[in-house]
């Protein structure tokens, strides 16, 4: 169990972090279909996944499908404002029931015979009824359940009906972390997907890490520190992890002695004069006097949400890894979903999806995009598959996906072997620890 | 040859104010069966069968300007009846709209009404 071992306010708890045993991570578990079978079994079916938004299925009747690798999920908000869920198949012979993406349905009817299912994924009608020698299906058969769960404003589900609940999985200080978001309030104003040339770990591996942020997002430096001296990483007990990026000042890696932009913008969207912040000492303090004023300022001017979050919150970026492929980037003004799934068969590719969530505020009707161009409407926005390289997925996450493909053919090399990791990317090392915890099935290890 | 084009008329269906936001009514013009959907305040006129299972449309849930088909849950686009998801590839006809006097009305032709989509 991890345990706080110093105290700082300006930043998230450090915690006491699990020793690492220096399994080796050799390439076969991007490339082979045999480990991507085992890792399908052991690991995908017994982990929790986020299914969609809460308000997708707000009202009783309401469904979500979503997909995962081979599986589809249905999701449905039950009379009472429970959720529950199905693996999304006719218990018949195996027809998806539902093939659209959300709606709202007295009764899920199956597109082949006809089967009808209530909302509680029980069979309540099928033609020719009485025609079964085995017995009538009605009020007998089903869709299999899933377990349901709604945290952070999301729906989730894990298919193991006996794996431990979300909360018991994410530990209590992520779920107050990330709690204190109130993303529950918040609507989700990027909803786009894309298919990437690459097994989903690539993706998982690139944000267990902030090594490669120098050379990769150098667009970041004028705001955000990414240096592992002045970041702090946390691995956290379940194969989950924490990095917390310091923002709303220059990196130290940043040359110049005025404020850059975009910096300089943010901060006078703050009345902070830019000019009055030049020089490299001063320029080191301008993120507490941005705390400062959205603590004096956000709340008239409806930023409602700035009273639940500590003052560290109001500037700074903190990326949750939860295990294994939830990726939750939280910053003072909105919260990202930066999510692999795995392909239906194959290793070397998988779907990436990248949501973005706001906060409603009072006389805001846009808000920039994490996805680079336009303005985004604040309002609920329709799903949207890109084909990638036909249109952007956002500055960084395009820059991402550019190493993906030929990391990936690299990995397929005779010439790779174990990777050689820096300290700074042990959280790399310890998802992949986990991950063994799951593949071989040692299940009391990977609780830790 | 020649053909004759019909004259074109203007149907009104029923009062805006009938149709709850987000939600829908079908209506029926002769042989016609169509659905007036108020999408956030946007009206649309669309026909109300699904392009998969013939199942009519009406009572399907309206989100972001789409209506899914209560039936097999097949989404489409009020503005361009195109569908979303596997099931069908096969658009749905959809009117362009007016709103004369508070009713919303579509443009139809005695040989039936003219599709914009589909």
């Amino acid at each position: 169990m991890s345990q706080a071992v110093a105290t700082a306010t300006g930043r998230p708890e450090k915690v006491q972090e699990p020793a690492l045993r220096g399994d080796p991570i050799n390439a076969g578990r991007y490339t082979s279909s045999e480990y991507f079978r085992q890792e399908w079994q052991r690991m995908w079916m017994r982990t929790w996944q986020i299914g969609g938004v809460s308000y997708q299925a707000a009202e009783p009747g309401d469904y979500l499908v979503t997909e995962l690798g081979p599986e589809s999920v249905l999701l449905v908000r039950q009379q009472d404002g429970s959720m529950k869920g199905f693996f999304n198949v006719c218990p018949h012979r195996g027809t998806r029931v539902m093939a659209g993406d959300e709606g709202s349905a007295e009764r899920f009817t199956c597109p082949y015979h006809g089967w009808q299912f209530d909302h509680t994924g029980v069979v309540v009608a099928a033609p020719n009824a009485d025609d079964f020698p085995q017995g009538n299906p009605c009020g007998h058969l089903r869709m299999k359940p899933v377990q349901v769960a709604e945290l952070f404003g999301f729906i989730w589900f894990n298919m193991d009906a006996e794996a431990p609940s979300l909360t018991e999985c994410l530990g209590p200080n992520v779920v107050e972390e990330i709690g204190s978001y109130r993303m529950e309030k918040m609507v989700r104003v990027l909803n786009m997907s894309t298919q990437a040339d690459c097994n989903w770990k690539i993706i998982t591996d690139n944000f267990n890490e902030a090594y490669h942020v120098q050379v990769l997002h150098p667009e970041l430096i004028p705001y955000i520190e990414s240096q592992a001296d002045i970041c702090q990483f946390d691995l956290l007990r379940g194969g989950h992890n924490r990095g917390w990026f310091p923002a709303h000042q220059p990196s130290m890696l940043y040359q110049g002695e005025s404020v850059p932009e975009p910096l300089a913008s943010m901060v006078r969207e703050w009345d902070i004069d830019p000019e009055q912040w030049q020089g490299k000492n001063r320029l080191a303090d301008i993120r507490l006097e941005v705390q400062k004023q959205k603590r004096r300022l956000g709340a008239a001017r409806g930023f409602a949400h700035y009273e639940h979050l500590k003052d560290y919150q109001l500037t700074d970026y903190i990326i949750y890894n939860l295990f294994p492929n939830s990726v939750i980037t939280v910053g003072p003004d909105g919260v990202q979903l930066l999510r692999p799934r795995p392909h239906e068969t194959d290793p070397q590719k998988c779907y990436f999806d990248h949501w973005w969530l706001v906060p409603e505020i009072e006389g805001r009707t846009m808000t920039p995009s994490p996805a680079g161009g336009p303005d985004l409407p604040v309002a609920d926005a329709e799903h949207e598959f890109v084909e990638y390289g036909t249109k952007t997925l956002g500055t960084t996450t395009d820059q991402d996906l550019s190493i993906a493909a030929v990391q990936q053919k690299g990995l397929s090399s005779a010439a790779m072997d174990d990777f050689y990791l820096s300290h700074q990317e042990r959280r790399v090392q310890r998802f992949h620890e986990v991950l063994n915890d799951y593949v071989e099935g040692n299940t009391a290890a990977r609780s830790v | 040859m020649t053909d004759r084009i019909p004259a074109a008329r203007l149907e009104r269906l029923l009062l805006a104010a009938e149709v709850p936001n987000n939600g829908n009514r079908a209506v029926r013009v002769g042989e016609l069966c169509l659905l007036v959907c108020n999408a956030d305040g946007q009206f649309h006129v669309v026909e109300n069968r699904c392009s998969h299972q013939k199942s009519p449309l009406e009572g399907g849930r309206i989100r972001r300007g789409h209506l899914s088909c209560p039936l097999h849950g097949v989404r489409f686009n009020l503005s361009t009846g195109e569908p979303l998801g596997a099931l069908t590839r096969v658009p749905i006809r959809t009117y362009p709209v007016q709103i004369i006097d508070g009713f919303v009305a579509v443009e139809l032709r005695d040989s039936g009404a003219r599709p914009t989509g589909g």
